[in-house]
């Protein structure tokens, strides 16, 4: 069989907003997951500043234009990024800690598109580790939806084993490239 | 001494290394293969016979000549220094050379050769000689320009190689791989066995996965460049560099069929990724595997008949084969937890993949296509990422030891041949070796 078109993922930066909010808080509430006091045990504040939306904390660049802009990849911002094990996408209970963190900053930054960007340490293919970090990208987004994060809101991208943010052959390096990172959009 | 050709017992290995099913091809291979028991060879310098004297460009010939003998693993080249015939003041050919003074160095085999300096550049002459029989092999006449005569010496390698193995050899050829040599940005070069590495893109961005098209002259890859993974070729005569099947949404990883005629690949729908196959030209795209796991890395055979994949679909990657369709789907690895990047030897008979070992680190291993035991070719660092040479008798893969990772290539029969391709401190990955340059 063939298959017809398919409309690309959504573009970065495509400038349009969008407001799906309230949802978020609501659902987050309903569904028993802390809102409050996330964000304060994830990492600082973000790099910010660079675009003109809302908070200082949008506006947060890709891992991709950290990289083709100025080499090194940064961890964290003002999303934590959600740790995963050795070849899995399983939702451990360490990232579904991290996850609980974030939700604060959901219901505080209503309507912020986030793109989520699956990571894998350097062990494997790379086309396989592309598909994997699809699949971290995508459980996580399925999880931010579970929370009442407007679908809508979320794109996913896998950037496999090529963006690490360190590159020592050990087991602690490997563990912090293996990740889900979020980056906010802007609205 | 006896004939090169039937005098030591490296001869009987070779040929029957290249007979499918003989029992004990393997273990012969493993000992008398390349890197074990090696031909000691002379490669003089070319005589002048006329013409511009352009002694240099005739060395670089002779140089990547007898490098090329070198890395084979098959011959031993014997240092010039202990070469007692000027190659100037002799002929070259059979009645005219002084096969005593080649014997008296141990050398079985002699590459003799002579050039003339042409005004468009140069023609070289260039025969291989059985020492203790006193005959000639075969030989090869060139012409072209200065710039050319690497490649001249490539295509005389894998004749010499024919001549006492039966195979031709596969320095001619070339390996696209990925590097961050320029700048930070992760491009496509290629590498030629002179040394001469050809940058291809400039995308200020990260490109993965490149593929050869079987007539050599283009190549398939996969780039971020705009934010996205997409599927690029490059037509390596024209420079045209373009995005393909861009109504396809993410895909990567692209492989042509032998006959040019389709292209497998990886495609991600909804975080899930299948084997996907694009009918070049309609570009339609077609499903071909459709499973809840994890299916990428499509290798065709060389017939075009079945297809290799890596497939989490068991609950850890695994080997695979099935039918362009999708059809008949086989497993072909059942050791080790993590096998993957499975690639289809040219001659059909062996698949080889990194899989990870005991040790932890990822190894090159091979299989029989139609099943069988896993042979385990590497065991230092951590290797991933093997392609196969055209003539099926090398693997070469990239190597991460210490903060860099470079490209090695291994015989394909023992493990036990194996040499550095690339250097420096820049990471070097993702080879895929080219078809046969004629």
């Amino acid at each position: 069989m063939t298959e017809a078109m398919k409309e690309p993922f959504l573009q970065r930066k495509s400038g349009k907003l969008t407001s799906f909010a309230a949802v978020a808080a609501i659902v987050l509430s309903t569904a028993g997951c802390p809102t409050q006091g996330g964000v304060g045990d994830g990492p600082g504040p973000g790099r910010g500043g660079a675009d003109g939306f809302g908070s200082e904390q949008l506006g947060t660049e890709s891992s991709l234009l950290q990289f083709e802009e100025g080499g090194s990849v940064v961890a964290g911002g003002p999303l934590e990024d959600i740790p995963f094990e050795f070849d899995s996408e399983r939702m451990s209970p360490a990232a579904m800690a991290a996850m609980e963190r974030n939700a604060g900053w959901f219901s505080e930054n209503p309507g912020v598109r986030v793109e989520i960007e699956g990571h894998c340490d350097e062990r494997g293919t790379s086309e396989y580790n592309l598909a994997l970090g699809a699949r971290r990208a995508r459980v996580v987004r399925d999880a931010l939806v579970e929370y009442g994060v407007s679908s809508d809101q979320l794109s996913t991208v896998s950037y496999g084993e090529e963006l690490p943010l360190c590159k020592e052959p050990v087991e602690p390096c490997w563990v912090r490239n293996r990740r889900a990172h979020l980056v906010p959009l802007g609205r | 001494m006896k004939r090169i050709l039937t005098s030591i017992p490296i001869m009987a290995a070779l040929v029957v290394m290249m007979l499918p099913g003989v029992a004990d091809a393997q273990v012969r291979g493993e000992i008398l293969g390349p890197g074990a028991t090696k031909i000691p060879i002379a490669v003089p310098r070319l005589k002048w016979l006329g013409g511009a004297r352009i002694d240099r460009a005739a060395d670089v010939f002779v140089r990547v000549l007898a490098a090329d003998l070198e890395m084979s693993g098959i011959f031993h080249v014997i240092n010039p220094a202990a070469y007692i015939e000027d190659p100037q003041r002799s002929g070259i050919t059979r009645d005219e050379i002084n096969f005593e003074s080649w014997q008296a160095i141990g050398a079985l085999g002699l590459a003799r050769g002579a050039y003339q300096g042409t005004p468009a550049g140069i023609t070289i002459e260039s025969r291989f000689f059985d020492v203790a029989d006193r005959s000639s092999t075969g030989g090869s006449r060139f012409r072209g320009r200065l710039d050319e005569v690497p490649s001249m010496a490539h295509r005389m390698a894998d004749t010499v190689m024919e001549f006492v193995t039966g195979r031709k050899g596969p320095f001619s050829s070339k390996i696209a791989f990925i590097s961050d040599r320029a700048e930070r940005f992760r491009d496509v070069y290629t590498f030629g066995f002179d040394g001469e590495i050809n940058r291809i893109t400039n995308h200020r961005s990260i490109t993965m996965a490149p593929g050869w098209h079987p007539d050599g002259k283009s190549l398939v890859f996969t780039s971020f460049k705009g934010g996205r993974p997409g599927l690029y070729t490059f037509d390596l005569r024209t420079g045209a560099d373009i995005r393909v099947a861009t109504r396809f949404g993410v895909n990567v990883g692209g492989t042509f069929s032998p006959d040019g005629g389709t292209l497998l690949l990886s495609r991600e729908v909804a975080g899930n990724t299948d084997v996907y196959s694009i009918n070049v030209e309609k570009q339609q795209i077609t499903p071909v595997t459709s499973h809840w796991g994890i299916d990428v890395d499509p290798s065709w055979s060389p017939d075009g008949r079945r297809v290799a994949f890596c497939s989490s679909r068991s609950g850890s990657p695994q080997i695979y084969t099935m039918t362009p369709a999708g059809k008949d789907i086989s497993r072909l690895t059942f050791e080790g937890n993590y096998n993957c990047s499975p690639v289809w030897s040219p001659d059909g008979r062996t698949i080889a993949y990194a899989g990870r070992a005991n040790s932890g680190g990822h190894q090159i291993f091979t299989i029989p296509a139609a099943g069988g035991d896993p042979r385990q070719l590497t065991d230092t660092a951590s290797n991933e990422d093997p392609t196969w040479s055209p003539d099926s008798r090398y693997i070469a893969f990239a190597r991460r030891s210490g903060s860099a990772t470079k490209l090695f290539m291994v015989d394909a029969l023992s493990g036990r041949w194996v040499q550095q391709l690339t250097h420096g401190s820049s990471d070097d990955k993702a080879p895929s070796w080219s078809p046969r340059h004629e």
